[in-house]
């Protein structure tokens, strides 16, 4: 048997976690759309989202559509396959960028081109680990 | 049920528990750490995209794993001493603090390690780095707050407090990479499976092993200064040294 006082303190202290946790939930709640590191191609387009500013894009590298210009210029279509964006990038891209991956840019929205123009590119590498033999099998 | 389980925690038991297992915990620890070492970075492949840098993977995860695990560790025992004041909960809860900040900042440093040639980037405030900093400060501030009192008991009492409420970030790290977009990928292994390759996932439980005894034999130590840091009188340290 729990005595009356320990029973007392365990309701005590799981009212506190419960009100705590409500609390982070709310104001989890209430930045819900700052936390969001990049907006999807659909969220960008949606008109939910401010982004007269600059902003981070965010999706898959559609396939067979990275077209590299004169020196460091690249375009590619950043997709979340219901929308796409075409992205404008100037500079080195890092290792992993590469077709049918994911891919983060910042940088701002050119309305009247309606291309995204980005001054910085990072790549997001999936959960799939696989030995470099399998591949080359493949 | 309760005196069955105290009796096995009494103060100089756990001491002389401690003081036996130690240095077997630190033997089998390191040992294990440098065979898996081993295996890590020279036998096993390279992954198909990321090549050598994934080896860090070996070292993130098991941090990533005890840097949550220890503060789930600290707020239950938190819990069971405001509930039932059994001073050895208060003395587990302690001894872990600076376990869990090493490896917070070990989770944190091989992360940004590892994101410079995969990402291209050390750092971003994506959910999943962000809590996990937060995690960070959350232990700097039980550390600090820990010597901050003139009375143990009061210590205890508001570290066990602190600890409990601060839980509710344990949940959110988890699940960060779900809820929100990061750049930080999802999970590789889950309930469903692992999409790590079977020829490469073998040697993540085995480094988290060797990363549990290695975390074990600091904990004993902790464990033991903790206890002669709360004994009385210097006969008592002597005694209890002794014996």
């Amino acid at each position: 048997m729990i005595r009356k006082n320990r029973a007392n303190r365990i309701y005590l202290i799981c009212t506190f976690i419960f009100a705590a946790a409500a609390i982070v939930y709310f104001v989890l709640q209430a930045m819900n759309k700052n936390i969001d590191l990049y907006l999807t191609p659909t969220q960008a387009k949606s008109g939910q989202y401010e982004i007269d500013g600059s902003f981070k894009l965010g999706g898959m590298v559609a396939i067979d559509s990275i077209k590299t210009g004169s020196e460091l210029d690249v375009t590619f279509i950043v997709t979340d396959f219901k929308n796409s964006m075409t992205v404008n990038y100037s500079g080195v891209l890092p290792s992993l960028f590469k077709e049918n991956s994911g891919v983060v840019a910042s940088g701002f929205y050119d309305q009247d081109a309606k291309i995204f123009v980005a001054d910085e590119i990072l790549a997001k590498h999936d959960e799939n680990y696989m030995p470099i033999n399998i591949e080359v099998e493949n | 049920m309760y005196k069955y389980i105290a009796k096995y925690f009494l103060l100089d038991r756990v001491f002389l528990f401690c003081k036996a297992t130690a240095l077997w915990s630190l033997g089998i620890g390191a040992t294990s750490f440098l065979l898996v070492a081993y295996l890590c970075l020279i036998i096993l492949p390279a992954d198909a995209t990321q090549s050598e840098v994934y080896r860090i993977l070996f070292v993130h995860v098991p941090s990533a794993i005890f840097s949550e695990l220890v503060y789930i560790f600290m707020a239950i025992n938190g819990f069971i001493y405001l509930v039932w004041r059994t001073k050895i909960s208060a003395i587990f809860l302690n001894s872990a603090i600076n376990i869990g900040l090493v490896f917070t900042a070990l989770v944190l440093v091989t992360g940004a390690l590892w994101g410079k040639p995969t990402w291209g980037t050390y750092w971003v405030w994506d959910a999943r780095i962000t809590s996990t900093f937060i995690l960070l400060i959350q232990y700097i501030g039980i550390l600090a707050l820990k010597s901050s009192f003139n009375s143990k008991e009061t210590a205890d009492q508001i570290v066990s407090i602190v600890a409990i409420i601060g839980a509710i970030n344990i949940p959110i790290i988890k699940f960060s990479v779900e809820w929100w977009n990061t750049l930080h990928q999802s999970a590789s292994i889950t309930f469903s499976g692992s999409s790590i390759d079977a020829e490469m996932l073998y040697a993540l439980p085995l480094m988290v092993l060797s990363f549990a005894f290695l975390a074990f034999f600091i904990f004993c130590r902790n464990v033991q200064i903790e206890i002669l840091s709360r004994k009385s009188s210097a006969k008592k340290v002597r005694e209890l040294l002794n014996g």
